[in-house]
């Protein structure tokens, strides 16, 4: 057995671990998948920072009006940061319906949603991505959660909005995965990233605490770990549904997850007290499995380019050698005695199955109702290697030291 | 308003699971060992019916030693050989080089490859039969850079030529007096594989399918 064959068993190992530990914290907390009930209604702001967003603004802005909440505990503030297009024209339209527009010099998200902060009146504060919506009764469904003074923040399920292409069908399910751990994370009181859309957060917080960090590309998962810190928790809502637009091009998507794998890497080691026993399962398990997780995920796909390339060759010289005359090695006869079920094979269906498990858990408990289809298949196939691409690439940015810029600073 | 207080660890789950991890794999195990085993199994199945094949030809051959070429077909026990040829190259890849099993295999494949060599030679010669023959020493240690080449060509004329062609491939590096003998007749025992006898015109080194194809008939 070589040096890879072990690693491979070890991942194995860390993986089916990591799988049943999920699906035993899934059981041990079963009475709690539903959302609490709301004893107080408490006000709500919610800011929608729009940077350029003349497209998707008004249908984010409406989908926030079409809320199932008591209109005097809504509060809805737009920040226009300083767009070049229509987006603040857009927005003023809102005003008749009592929404307040504000609108300054782009400075980034995380100045905006200080700005909307400040001129907030709620006892709960969250945003919404202009390239977000929300569901009628998200809202609704994450306010119970408050009731516990402890908890400083709840996470909706964050879904993708209308996935057309296969990029996009991919992020689908990458998605319905993250409504699954979020949940799991919750009830092991390990949340570390609360997302941009629609999170909702205890004003109290940012008043004892401080804002959004300003000068953080990431500052969610800042503000999560920041919570986390302090000893507070962070609940998650599973089926309160938040849609979102994912990036339709292979750029725009990798120029998104390098903003986020570099923004987990730095805010992480910022955090880095969070890898201790005072922390829980986090600080023990979920953190620390994070970054094994995507050490195996890069290691093997260095692994698996280099033996693809290996066998490019081999193959090349093979058929080179027969000038190229694969007909007549064609094969059709099938024999099960070729078919490998080996521990790893097994271990693989095994992982399949569980994975396949937890798309239905995560439909079910988001109340899911479109149909998967063929989406698991892109997802099996490339999404681990697009994992691992977008690591590489966030971890050499991390190397040589490049900063996250786009440009003009983006929302 | 507020209480803060450190997080609890349930060690207790952290045991139970490692416990059911541990049970997983060693199901994954045990099942795979299984599967292997049967495979064994059914290669020893196969190794029997073989030695089975064999002998009927042998007898079929001594019945009709007034009509010999009669029933001059030999395809089906032909194909039997090299599907369990290709069987073996997928165990030794699977249990290794140095498997006991697969090691005891390989030794009695080459000798039923051959005692059909020479079973072919003798229907070629008697029955004036329009047939090529090839023998091949190969290694698979690290010593033979070309052989995966080598044997790929082979496997490809043998699918192109069909019936018109025998192929029988030997370890170079299994010590066993039946094939130390065949080395010892072609004069091999000291060249380094690949080794390619076409019709009995032997040629060191790697062999081009261009190279063999002028040889065949």
């Amino acid at each position: 057995m070589n040096l890879m064959s072990v690693l491979i068993y070890i991942m194995t190992f860390f993986g089916v671990y990591t799988t049943i530990f999920f699906f035993y914290t899934l059981f041990e907390f079963k009475h709690k998948l539903g959302n609490p009930k709301i004893k107080n209604i408490k006000k709500v702001t919610i800011c929608v920072p729009a940077y350029n967003e003349e497209k998707h603004l008004a249908k984010t802005v409406e989908s926030l009006l079409n809320l199932d909440y008591p209109k005097d505990k809504l509060e809805i503030i737009i920040v226009d940061d300083g767009s070049k297009d229509r987006t603040y024209e857009i927005a003023k339209k809102f005003e008749k319906y009592n929404v307040k527009v504000f609108t300054k010099k782009n400075e980034g998200k995380g100045m905006a949603l200080n700005f909307a902060l400040k001129h907030s009146t709620g006892e709960l504060f969250g945003a919404l991505d202009a390239d977000s919506f929300v569901n009628k009764d998200a809202l609704k469904k994450m306010i119970g959660y408050f009731e516990d003074s402890n908890v400083m923040a709840v996470t909706p399920s964050l879904k993708v909005y209308k996935p057309e292409n296969m990029l996009q069908k991919i992020q689908y399910i990458e998605y319905l995965f993250g409504v699954f751990l979020r949940k799991i994370f919750a009830f092991l009181g390990s949340i570390h990233v609360t997302p941009g859309p629609f999170t909702i957060y205890r004003k109290y917080f940012f008043d004892k605490y401080g804002g959004y960090d300003e000068n953080n590309p990431t500052e969610d998962i800042e503000i999560a770990l920041r919570i986390q810190s302090k000893h507070y928790e962070i609940d998650n809502s599973a089926n309160a549904n938040v849609y979102t637009v994912a990036p339709r091009t292979f750029r725009s998507l990798l120029k998104q997850r390098i903003r986020w794998y570099l923004g987990f890497i730095n805010n992480v080691l910022n955090y880095r007290r969070l890898f201790s026993k005072g922390y829980g399962d986090l600080g023990v398990f979920i953190l620390p499995a994070s970054f094994i997780s995507i050490a195996f995920v890069i290691t093997m796909l260095i692994y698996t380019i280099s033996i693809f390339f290996k066998n490019l060759i081999n193959d090349f010289i093979n058929y080179k050698a027969i000038s190229f005359d694969v007909l007549t090695l064609l094969n059709l006869d099938f024999d099960f005695f070729f078919v490998n079920p080996g521990l790893l094979t097994i271990l693989s269906l095994v992982s399949i199955s569980a994975t396949i498990l937890i798309l239905i858990i995560a439909k079910s408990i988001s109340e899911e109702k479109k149909k998967i289809k063929f989406y698991y298949i892109f997802y099996f196939l490339f999404y681990w290697m697009l994992f691992g691409f977008w690591w590489v690439i966030a971890g050499v940015y991390k190397m040589i030291g490049k900063k996250v810029v786009w440009g003009q600073r983006s929302l | 308003m507020i209480s803060k207080s450190g997080k609890k660890i349930s060690k207790s789950k952290y045991i139970i699971v490692l416990v059911l991890t541990l049970l997983v794999f060693a199901s994954g195990f045990i099942l795979g060992n299984y599967v292997s085993s049967f495979r064994l199994n059914y290669i020893e199945d196969i190794e029997r019916e073989l030695r089975t094949d064999i002998m009927s030809i042998e007898i079929e051959d001594l019945m009709l030693a007034e009509a010999p070429c009669r029933k001059a077909n030999s395809t089906s026990l032909t194909d039997i050989l090299y599907r369990t040829g290709e069987k073996l190259d997928f165990m030794e890849a699977r249990l290794g080089k140095s498997d006991e099993n697969v090691l005891r295999l390989k030794e009695y494949y080459f000798l039923l490859e051959l005692r059909h060599w020479l079973l072919q030679k003798k229907e070629i010669k008697e029955c004036n039969l329009s047939k090529d023959i090839i023998l091949y020493f190969y290694s698979n240690l690290e010593d033979c850079g070309t052989c995966e080449e080598q044997g790929f060509i082979l496997d490809y004329l043998r699918k192109k030529k069909k019936e018109g062609l025998s192929i029988y491939s030997f370890d170079i590096n299994i010590n066993n007096l039946a094939l130390n003998t065949l080395k010892r007749l072609y004069n091999i025992e000291n060249e380094k594989s690949p080794i390619v006898i076409v019709n009995d015109n032997y040629a060191k080194g790697f062999r081009s399918k261009d190279e063999i194809e002028s040889i065949l008939g």
